[in-house]
């Protein structure tokens, strides 16, 4: 059974249920005269606050802008940063001009051309080096060494293993298969 | 640099601002904050009955709230450059005004009780020569019913606790949606609802007396 709080009635006095809620209340209103009864009184003090604006409308007195003039300051409080980012808007950018639109063409390119100055990867034309992060000299003794290991175990190595299919040979094609295991180093 | 980002937000948009945009709200508010008034003087036309219907209901009082919305102008005028732009004007301006009446009801709460004349007429609106309402029924009683229902309406909403008033005359009278008025009271739309009806059964309770009478 759907529990029905408050505000459900609230939101159904104002029409702002969702159908299934609105079924849920309404269902719940025919069992519970109490509620039913609260709701009926509620929707009629809406009506009569409704139409309290009507009935007596409340009237401005004309001198109401007069009045509130003569209490406002000569300026309103305005920190010297936002006065200093207005007059440079102001300088910047001449209110209601015709050029506005190729001013702000201008402006829109202006900022694409820098950003692609400095953000755009730059190379030193001189050491043939991008703007990528260098190594440091530790990463680089650390490459050179690997790099001499791997040497120093290659040529430690017999020349001997399978067979290489050199495109062409006949022969190789032809026995591959066969001859995995033997020495037959191309000619 | 959120505070920065938003002040360029808002100078560009003065900047750029064509047709529509220079009839708004953030428009105006920019333009009062360079010494516009003119552009103030818009937004006060523009939310000056509002403010003034709403703080005659909070306050009961016409002459008050007038007093009231007056003073709400002059402080938003004062406060301008602390508007956020977060919430729309209209959101800032009720803000200050609930503020206002609030602050109003509490010292009329802290005053002495006034004392009044037997000499001057019990009601204002009499003075005045009241207001005519058309006798659209043909029925003398139930029209008596009816004015008597309506009057408990505002007496009732005139007694209620300022929390619960501000809500039903924002939201029953002036028609605010359940967020602008929370967006105006800072508290969660829950809360509104609750208030709310808190407020409707309490109109209710009192004005159950007079329901069969007027159905």
């Amino acid at each position: 059974m759907v529990k029905i709080n408050n505000n459900d009635l609230v939101d159904y006095v104002d029409g702002t249920l969702d159908a299934a809620r609105l079924a849920a209340v309404e269902a719940h209103l025919r069992t519970n005269a109490e509620d039913a009864e609260l709701v009926s009184t509620m929707k009629m003090a809406q009506e009569a606050l409704g139409e309290w604006d009507e009935v007596e409308p409340v009237k401005v007195s004309d001198d109401f802008w007069i009045k509130v003039r003569e209490q406002l300051p000569e300026q309103p409080q305005r920190s010297w940063f936002r006065g200093a980012l207005a007059q440079l808007g102001a300088w910047a950018w001449p209110a209601q001009s015709p050029l506005r639109l190729s001013m702000r063409v201008a402006a829109i390119a202006a900022i694409i051309a820098l950003g692609a100055i400095f953000f755009a990867p730059q190379q030193d034309i001189h050491r043939g080096e991008t703007n990528q992060p260098r190594l440091t000299q530790d990463e680089k003794t650390f490459i050179q060494q690997s790099l001499d290991r791997h040497s120093a175990y290659v040529s430690s190595q017999p020349l001997s293993g399978p067979s290489l299919i050199v495109p062409g040979d006949v022969r190789s094609a032809e026995h591959g298969a066969d001859d995995a295991g033997h020495d037959q180093t191309p000619e | 640099m959120e505070e920065v980002l938003r002040m360029v937000a808002m100078a560009y948009s003065k900047t750029w601002a064509s047709g529509q945009e220079i009839d708004s709200d953030s428009y105006l508010v920019e333009r009062a904050l360079d010494n516009d008034l003119a552009a103030f003087e818009k937004l006060v036309s523009r939310y000056q009955s509002k403010i003034v219907s709403y703080a005659t209901r909070m306050l009961s009082d016409a002459d008050e709230a007038e007093d009231v919305a007056q003073e709400a102008f002059v402080k938003a005028y004062r406060s301008l450059e602390s508007f956020r732009g977060a919430s729309s004007f209209s959101t800032w301006l009720y803000r200050i005004a609930t503020n206002l009446c609030i602050d109003r009801v509490r010292k009329r709460k802290r005053s002495p009780q006034q004392a009044y004349s037997l000499d001057e007429p019990m009601d204002k609106e009499e003075e005045r020569g009241g207001r005519d309402v058309p006798d659209d029924s043909g029925e003398p009683s139930k029209n008596i019913e009816r004015e008597e229902l309506k009057a408990q309406v505002r007496q009732t909403v005139a007694e209620m606790p300022e929390k619960l008033r501000s809500v039903l005359v924002m939201c029953d009278i002036q028609g605010m949606s359940y967020d602008d008025i929370a967006g105006i009271l800072d508290c969660p739309i829950g809360t509104v609802k609750s208030r709310l009806f808190h407020a409707r059964a309490d109109l209710a309770r009192r004005m159950r007396p007079y329901m069969s009478g007027v159905k």
